[in-house]
């Protein structure tokens, strides 16, 4: 089930936030597992008993590594319990990838290709239950003794199937003692309609663009449909992804969870070390705190630290999909990494900053040619008719591109990408905190840190109590939530209508 | 004060959420207006609205009872054609602001769509389709077994292919694509292989939009009632009578038409388009399908409803059997013809019936069974034969498969 459909929508939500909020509190975390279960069981039948076996292998672990005195044995246990996640992982994501290589380089089928389904979700929930079972070896935190509520924690739903990947370590307080409110709730909603938003309006909209001209021949579609194609295609999996990470987030707090962010405006980084910061924080930092820093991560000799990096970037390419375009993509970051620490990070930083911006757009801009393509030759063809190899419009005409039609769309996804509403909220509060004699509030329209909590739709309320300008913020707020409905209007029109709806991080 | 503004943002959320349910329960109990009450088909999307799916083991494990339910629930949605309609109309008008600097006379009615509208004459129109060699070899191959038919069965054969917008030339988007597939790459490759003098080819030339419209739909591909008797009396002065005469012309302004082209391209708009009609004075006949008396007058029903919306649905159905129209006076000296036509005849089929002791139409499109042309027409003493269809039944394999002949 997705969020974007209407079965979800007119059907789950409704029932799971009655059933919830009429349920006893005790019983509140068994109603979200039951409901996270059925939603991961419409869309993955059979799969759903995998979940359940990985959720029941991680509280036993959790158990015995809680349990275990010995070092040896709690190392013991830990390593079970990581090859059984990754076992899973490994065999049903990436054991067509490992049979094709083995069998392309044997020159025979060595290893049949079992062609397996991917289970939707797994290299989400299997990273949560990865970094609770170390977190419980670490002794970051306590074992889970409650299996209901580990399961709750592994299968909750609005982060199940496309992250963010919540650590069990954010939430082990509100697993067992979270308290809803009204205020946490109705900040929920605002911000799930965001989310749908921004999925359902814009990248689903850019996605038709980026689908057509990515599925042609890049000789067909020249300079400007490889340009818009994959700036299309840009927008379109930002949108998707934050979008999908609003939503879920606003639905984990309006069950009164407060998750981490995990996109913090990628697209306004100044390098490409500063938009890893940006970017999918939860992947990154899940890769930093697991992979990185216990391969020694800079604090070893130079030639073992760059490789440190090459084996986070190639793992985490292999993360997104069992192809070699994905590591390429992964090493090309991993490459890039380097030398913005070896060779010109400091000279970027006294660039202006609009350089420093086009430096970093261009390169995402290729690093996803990389990250969509099919083939290593169609990486080639679009690079080439990126490079105008092909002709300014290849074989087709430029009205033929349908390209044009969008760059309305292309200039509010431009403004979307920037912090730009949090920018006009912060000078409005502060032109009202000037006009009530208030201080100016500070602004850091895109803090750096990577985990603040997402904002508020709407006036902060406390400037109320500042400035007394009461009226005028109520007037304001009222109209954001006006604009929040007719999104939600229009959202639902659009979801109603059937219209073009993948999610691309369901296929990682 | 906040707690109220967050009260009532969530009541209006939640009752959006909850809008399906709210619906149908409403909708139970009766208080629902008569446009909205038991709602079991979408007439902007030609189809039957799904009904709540029965649940099994199998149809979940399959994920059909999950497909079922979704399409169930977004179809259970208030009033889903206008939501429909909005979410296309937002999108227009992006792309109608796109399209301002560029100055395109024709832009897609959403994305996607290939549905074009021209703002200036309020005419929808369709993407012309590419050019390929492999449609100048299917064409040539037709050609030559409708003049192996006619050679065979010495019945003259008129061929005609009325002007749909994607092919037309006042087309304006005929000039914005690579290789469209025209009415001259048809004449080219199509009406020249024609040599027979029993053979007649034609389709009709406009040289403006607005003199177009006088003839077809202007939120439809096919012609009006116009149109097709223009067609009707081309045709049937190539076979050498003349035209019967209206006696009366009929036009139902007061309900708009939804034509294909609104439908599809999620762009309705009624008042200037609706269904025309002209009467005859006819002599006696009657209509058969596959032999079986049957009724094929004008659906007036699909005009005369309650939301004064009409559908071409007005001149009956495509058809998958054999129709006839059978004069009820005999005469000798009157031959048989047969018509081989998509629904551009539809409009027309009665106007050939003065001519004729019997007019047979097949739809090749939706014709069900296997049919011998040859025999078909010895059988039947045809000694006419009329082929009409758009061009891309001719660019496409539909009539090559149809009129294909066993070497």
């Amino acid at each position: 089930m997705v969020f974007s459909s209407s079965v979800f929508l007119f059907a789950f939500l409704p029932i799971v936030i009655g059933v919830y909020y009429f349920a006893n509190r005790k019983i509140r975390n068994v109603v979200l597992l039951a409901f996270s279960l059925a939603f991961y069981a419409w869309g993955e039948p059979v799969y759903v008993f995998l979940m359940i076996v990985s959720i029941l292998a991680n509280w036993t672990a959790g158990i015995a590594i809680g349990k275990a005195e010995a070092a040896t044995r709690r190392r013991a246990f830990l390593v079970v319990a990581l090859l059984i996640d990754l076992g899973i992982l490994g065999f049903f994501k990436y054991q067509g990838f490992l049979a094709d290589n083995i069998n392309a380089l044997a020159g025979s089928t060595l290893v049949p290709n079992l062609e397996l389904p991917l289970p939707i979700g797994i290299s989400f929930f299997t990273l949560q239950a990865v970094s609770y079972i170390i977190d419980v070896y670490t002794k970051k935190v306590t074992p889970q003794k409650n299996l209901l509520n580990l399961g709750m924690y592994i299968a909750l739903f609005p982060q199940l199937i496309a992250g963010p990947i919540v650590r069990y370590e954010t939430i082990e307080e509100q697993v067992n003692n979270r308290v809803e409110n009204l205020d946490d709730f109705t900040s929920g909603l605002r911000l799930f309609i965001i989310g749908l938003a921004k999925k359902v309006l814009l990248a689903n909209n850019v996605a038709i663009l980026a689908e057509s001209m990515m599925n042609a021949s890049p000789s067909d579609i020249g300079f400007i449909g490889a340009w818009a194609g994959i700036v299309a295609y840009s927008f379109q999996i930002f949108f998707d992804f934050s979008g999908y990470s609003d939503m879920a987030i606003g639905l984990g707090k309006m069950f009164g969870f407060k998750y981490l962010r995990n996109f913090n405006y990628p697209y306004i980084a100044k390098s490409i070390t500063e938009f890893w910061r940006r970017w999918h924080i939860s992947l990154s930092s899940f890769f930093r705190d697991y992979v990185y820093i216990p391969l020694g991560g800079n604090r070893v000799a130079k030639s073992r630290w760059l490789l440190n990096i090459m084996i986070v970037w190639g793992l985490t390419g292999l993360w997104h999909g069992a192809a070699w375009n994905f590591v390429l993509w992964g090493l090309y970051y991993g490459i890039i990494l380097i030398f913005e620490k070896l060779v010109w990070g400091k000279l970027l930083e006294r660039l202006p900053r609009i350089i420093q911006h086009f430096y970093v757009i261009v390169l995402f801009i290729i690093g996803w040619v990389f990250f969509r393509a099919t083939s290593l030759e169609h990486v080639g063809g679009l690079l080439a008719s990126m490079f105008g190899l092909h002709g300014f419009t290849g074989t087709m005409t430029f009205w033929e591109l349908h390209a044009w039609e969008y760059w309305p769309l292309f200039i509010i996804c431009a403004l979307a990408s920037t912090p730009v509403i949090p920018w006009l909220r912060k000078h409005i509060e502060n032109y009202i905190s000037k006009q009530g004699g208030g201080h100016p509030v500070k602004f850091e329209a895109a803090p750096l840190k990577g985990n603040e909590h997402p904002p508020l739709a709407g006036l902060d309320p406390s400037i109320v109590l500042a400035t007394g300008r009461r009226g005028l913020v109520f007037t304001i707020n009222t109209l954001v939530d006006i604009g929040l409905v007719v999104l939600l209007v229009f959202s639902i029109f659009a979801i109603v209508s059937g219209s073009f709806n993948p999610f691309i991080y369901f296929q990682f | 004060m906040l707690k109220a503004r967050n009260i009532i943002f969530i009541a209006v959320c939640l009752t959006l959420f909850c809008s399906v349910f709210i619906y149908k329960a409403a909708d139970r109990v009766h208080i629902l207006p008569d446009s909205m009450s038991g709602v079991t088909r979408s007439s902007l999307e030609g189809r039957a609205y799904q009904e709540l799916p029965k649940l099994s083991r199998g149809s979940f494990n399959k994920g059909t009872f999950q497909e079922e339910f979704e399409t169930f629930m977004a179809d259970s949605f208030p009033s889903k054609d206008n939501a429909l309609l909005a979410n296309a109309a937002w999108q227009r008008n992006m792309i109608a602001a796109a399209n301002v600097p560029f100055g395109f006379k024709v832009y897609p009615t959403f994305w996607n769509s290939i549905r074009l509208y021209d703002p200036e004459h309020k005419q929808l129109f369709f993407t012309p389709g590419k050019a390929t060699d492999k449609q100048k070899e299917i064409m040539i191959n037709l050609a030559n077994s409708i003049t192996q038919l006619s050679q065979n069965h010495d019945v003259r054969t008129v061929i005609y292919v009325p002007n749909t917008s994607n092919s037309c030339s006042v087309n304006p988007a005929v000039d914005y694509v690579s290789d469209p597939t025209t009415m001259e790459i048809l004449d080219k490759n199509f009406f020249s292989q024609f040599s027979h003098d029993k053979i007649f080819t034609m389709y009709p030339r406009y040289n403006t939009v607005a003199e177009r419209q006088e003839h077809y739909y202007q939120t439809d591909f096919h012609w009006n009632i116009h149109g097709g008797y223009a067609g009707y009396v081309e045709i049937i002065r190539a076979l050498g009578f003349e035209p019967c005469v209206p006696v009366e012309a009929l036009s139902f302004e007061e309900y708009g038409l939804r034509g294909t082209d609104s439908r599809v391209g999620l762009y309705f708009y009624n008042d200037d388009d609706y269904i025309q009609d002209l009467v005859f004075d006819y002599p006696a006949f009657s209509t058969y399908l596959d032999g079986e008396p049957f009724d094929r007058t004008p659906k007036r029903d699909s005009i005369f409803n309650d939301q004064k919306i009409a559908t071409l649905g007005y001149f009956g159905p495509n058809l998958s059997s054999i129709l006839t129209y059978v004069q009820n006076v005999y005469d000798e000296k009157r031959g048989n013809l047969l018509i081989c036509a998509d629904s551009f005849i539809k409009n027309i089929e009665p106007m050939f019936v003065p001519h004729y002791n019997e007019v047979h139409i097949i739809f090749p499109v939706e014709f069900s069974k296997s049919i011998d042309l040859d025999l078909y027409i010895e059988e039947n003493n045809i000694s006419d034969v009329v082929i009409v269809g758009t061009p891309e039944k001719f660019f496409g394999s539909t009539y090559a498969t149809f009129f294909s002949i066993d070497e």
